[in-house]
């Protein structure tokens, strides 16, 4: 068993470095600490995917990077270094001037995030002016373009429907047309395919991953879904109870991960494997963001613990090229 | 409003209301005079004899501001009381109903709310003379639609749920369905929407009590006493400045009950949908 | 969009015609006979059944609905003033215009009041701005109008001398050049709209704020935000746009109490409008006048509901696409 010091990051390569990102609610029950010490980075053009259950704070992460996170939320501690700039230090202007210039986010429900009453050609024209500083008289025009790049058939009278007119995964390749106005570095889709029919899901994933590779853009991208997070991301972050607890080469923390509760993630997924005749789930909840243990927060739950989890908490360690865990138990040696 | 000083107001709007109930029910003990007695001291400012003055006929003005509780209250209350009487019962028919009931219901709420209550008012104490009790019915009469709109929201709203299919299946008489089972579960509602109308319509009675449409001589009303003070208010400040001090006190009383109780009995209730209920001007 | 207009318009009709019967029937439920209005008391009982057959009182009721009916809605003929002894018609159209007047001024002030205050707090939500302008909403809506005239009327015009106490113009307003009897006027029409206003902006307030804050937690503002817009952007741009639609609807329904509360105020300020007439004619029983200004009152109300009602509809492309 090797316990290997953390590899340091080469600020050279990474676009993104995000270190021991903290943030809290405080609440009725005390104080909520949604993320917990949250620890990636990303590199330039790159894809890391963020898996995690519901409640595990992947959304929060994207709110945090940006600024975001809703009042009476705080970010309390944490680095967040983006091209070489401490975004948590960054004033609201600074910051509003990241937003969509540098760092745009897509979400999961796209036609809800626009305007009601207003075409969405205009709303593209206005982001391409605000965000993209394209002159006045040129945005309509470009607006429509940008429409045809996502593949919208018939982009001029696209322009002029209402968001009430559009089908799901037209709304998401207007949303994506409206993330690439600023011409960010960074693409941060947070659920951005899920909710939408399953060859829709493919088509944006492809979307994506097109203009990604045109524009060298990075790509965080948010999902509960294993298998969409297979096929997007070179590199993935698992979370669960607000913290990263492994990440690596997707290859390898899905061929063989070394955190139980990646195992369990991987356990419950339906197959048509004949041998397996019920569906393995995972017993008990995460603990709540009010009541973080001082130890292992997967401890309640996990098949391979031991007493020492109960003790400590696991800190960050290498178990292979890039791959990292936040777990005591070395798999090889253990049951699991 | 935040709900912790939503909760407060509520309590002074409340404890207010209470109040004012007090001294009218208490007005003939509390009074130092008869508010229809007239003395010798006319026009006298606030002082040791009259705390609060004399009008111009010579009367208390405290004796007549407590006999006034009586009216603004006793009207406003009563009007609001047959408003959501009527209001409950044509919600609960039309929206239990359907169909050509419902439609001639919610027909007329339409044309009794494209009317302005006060020219409907002024309309039948036209006609019928007026009277304080004309304007409680009145005010009554022209106040339920509001109700009948929420009842009937509520109706439609449970008319599927479980217990009420149940109910049905059982063969339970409409009657007693709509008595003992629906109605309630509306409770909360009209509760509500009573509060939310009072201090609307002691303003309306005030109104027309002002305009000497409403209570009328000899008996007090703080409208009333306004109306009577038109001619000598320049000289005598102490007539125009307590009635209407207690017109808008009791009114801001009523209302912040009002909106006290609609955070504490409705609270699923929009905001936008509140602002509308307590709206009926 | 021509469909909803046509069927507003139908509904419209109908409203009046409704509004037609109802006052019919008040009028004729009403105790006492109507002719006891128009005579004095010591006519002959000949005299009298002249004038009977005469109004065609003497008709059935039904038949006296009809022609009433007729009377009013397609010759516009509302019947002579019993003290006036001139067609009421022409005395309901010199009141009517005075009403309007103060009407839609008292509109535009309640509007801009309300609005702009509705957003500051709505945007200052929770902080003093907030309570403070909840506060001072409160007390506006809870002061008698009448009360509050009063109060402005002893303070701007007895006391400080700055404001005329009442009637739309100055005795001496026609020998005054056009810019002198314009600002006459506006000094004339300030009390009153400033009364009969701001009731009105303090519920106004109370719904734009509610719908400012509403719509402000909506996933599309944070959004906007997310993108990178500007606050202000997002703020005046999109939320506003988005908050007026409901506050334009609920201005509409509100324009029968509007005219509601003109009666008060004309009342008080003696403005020459329908109001002030209704009030006036039921001292003086003058039953065709009365008739007609609540007739009159009531089809200004259906038609402001209907105006307000086509512009909402029209300013949400949701609807106006739908319909």
């Amino acid at each position: 068993m090797n316990a290997l010091a953390p590899m340091p990051s080469t600020p050279s390569l990474a676009l993104l470095e995000v270190e021991g990102l903290r943030t809290e609610f405080p609440s009725a029950e005390g104080i909520a600490r949604v993320l917990d010490g949250v620890t990636f980075t990303l590199a330039r053009a790159d894809t890391l995917g963020l898996v995690g259950e519901s409640g595990s704070g992947k959304t929060m992460t994207a709110l945090s990077i940006l600024g975001l996170v809703p009042p009476p939320g705080k970010v309390t501690s944490g680095a967040v270094r983006f091209e070489g700039t401490e975004l948590l230090k960054l004033g609201p202007e600074a910051l509003r001037r990241v937003r969509g210039r540098r760092i745009a986010l897509i979400f999961q429900e796209p036609n809800g995030t626009f305007d009601p009453v207003m075409q969405v050609g205009a709303q593209v024209a206005e982001l391409l002016r605000e965000v993209g500083d394209v002159e006045t008289r040129a945005a309509d025009r470009e607006a429509v373009d940008l429409l045809r790049k996502v593949h919208l058939p018939d982009p001029s009278r696209v322009a002029r429907l209402y968001p009430h007119q559009l089908s799901g995964g037209m709304g998401q390749r207007v949303a994506v047309a409206m993330a690439l106005a600023g011409r960010p570095k960074l693409l941060i889709a947070d659920e951005a395919a899920s909710g939408l029919d399953l060859t829709i899901q493919a088509q944006i994933r492809e979307l994506l991953s097109e203009v990604q590779s045109e524009r060298r853009m990075a790509m965080l991208w948010i999902s509960h879904d294993l298998g969409s997070v297979a096929q997007v991301a070179s590199r993935v972050a698992v979370m669960y109870a607000g913290r990263i607890v492994e990440t690596g080469p997707t290859r390898r923390v899905f061929g063989a991960p070394h955190h139980p509760y990646t195992r369990a993630l991987l356990r419950a997924r339906p197959t048509l494997d004949r041998r397996r005749r019920s569906l393995e789930a995972l017993a008990g909840a995460a603990p709540l963001p009010t009541r973080l243990p001082a130890h292992c927060p997967f401890y309640d739950r996990c098949p391979a613990r031991e007493e020492r989890c109960r003790q400590e908490d696991p800190i960050e360690r290498s178990v292979g090229p890039a791959h990292k865990v936040r777990c005591l138990v070395d798999p090889s040696s253990g049951a699991s | 409003m935040p709900s912790s000083l939503g909760r407060r107001a509520a309590q002074v709007g409340g404890a207010i209301v209470v109040l004012a109930w007090a001294a009218a029910v208490c007005a003939p003990l509390l009074s130092p005079y008869d508010p229809a007695a007239f003395e010798r001291m006319q026009l006298a400012p606030p002082g040791r004899t009259h705390w609060l003055g004399t009008d111009e006929i010579g009367r208390d003005v405290l004796s007549r501001l407590l006999f006034g509780a009586r009216s603004s209250l006793l009207v406003g209350w009563l009007a609001v009381v047959i408003a959501i009487s009527i209001g409950t019962v044509v919600g609960l028919v039309a929206g239990w109903g359907g169909g050509v009931v419902d439609a001639v219901a919610m027909r007329s709420v339409d044309l009794l709310l494209a009317f302005p209550r006060l020219f409907l008012a002024l309309l039948v104490i036209a006609f019928w003379g007026p009277s304080a009790w004309l304007v409680t019915v009145v005010l009554g009469l022209t106040g339920w639609m509001t109700t009948a709109r929420l009842v009937r929201a509520q109706v439609l709203a449970l008319r599927d749920r479980e217990f009420i299919v149940a109910a049905r299946a059982v063969g339970m008489p409409v009657r007693r369905l709509l008595w003992r089972h629906l109605l309630p579960q509306c409770t909360g509602t009209i509760v509500v929407a009573a509060t939310l109308m009072l201090g609307n319509t002691i303003l309306a009675e005030s109104a027309l009590s002002f305009l000497g449409l409403g209570v009328q001589v000899p008996d007090a009303s703080w409208g009333g006493m306004l109306n009577e003070a038109r001619g000598v208010w320049r000289s005598a400040w102490w007539l125009a400045l307590f009635p209407g001090v207690l017109i808008t006190c009791t009114v801001i009383a009523h209302n912040l009950l009002g909106d006290g109780l609609r955070d504490w009995l409705d609270p699923r209730m929009s905001r936008i949908e509140s602002a509308e209920r307590g709206n009926s001007e | 969009m021509l469909v909803f207009l046509a069927r507003r318009l139908f509904a419209s009709a109908l409203l009046i015609v409704g509004l037609l019967t109802l006052v019919f029937f008040v009028v004729h439920a009403a105790p006492g006979d109507p002719l006891q209005s128009y005579v004095v008391a010591e006519t002959d009982a000949a005299t009298i059944a002249t004038l009977r057959r005469q109004l065609g009182l003497d008709q059935p009721v039904p038949v006296q609905y009809v022609r009433w009916l007729r009377s009013f809605l397609f010759e516009f003929d509302f019947g002579t003033s019993i003290t006036r002894r001139q067609d009421v018609r022409s005395v309901v159209l010199e009141a009517l215009p005075h009403t309007l007047r103060l009407a839609l001024a008292a509109l535009v002030v309640r509007l801009a009041l309300g609005i702009t205050l509705g957003v500051l707090a709505a945007l200052h939500h929770g902080r003093r701005t907030d309570v403070g302008l909840g506060l001072g909403a409160l007390l506006f809506y809870s002061i008698p109008s009448f009360w509050l005239g009063l109060l402005l009327l002893l303070l701007f015009s007895w006391q400080l001398g700055w404001l005329p106490s009442g009637a739309v113009h100055s005795l001496d307003a026609d020998r005054l050049a056009w810019h002198a009897r314009w600002w006459d006027g506006l000094q004339h029409l300030a009390l009153p709209v400033i009364v009969l206003g701001l009731g009105g902006a303090a519920s106004t307030f109370r719904y734009m704020r509610a719908g400012m804050l509403d719509v402000l937690s909506q996933d599309f503002v944070r959004a906007a935000h997310a993108r990178g817009l500007r606050r202000r952007t997002v703020v005046l741009r999109h939320a506003l746009r988005n908050a007026l639609l409901p506050v334009v609807t609920q201005v509409g329904w509100s324009i029968p109490a509007l005219l509601g509360g003109a009666v008060v105020v004309e009342s008080l300020f003696s403005w020459p409008g329908l109001g002030r007439l209704t009030v006036e004619a039921i001292g003086q029983r003058d039953v065709p006048v009365i008739m007609a200004t609540t007739f009159v009152a009531g089809v200004t109300a259906v038609l402001g509901s209907l105006l307000a009602d086509v512009l909402a509809c029209w300013l949400d492309p949701r609807v106006r696409l739908e319909a």
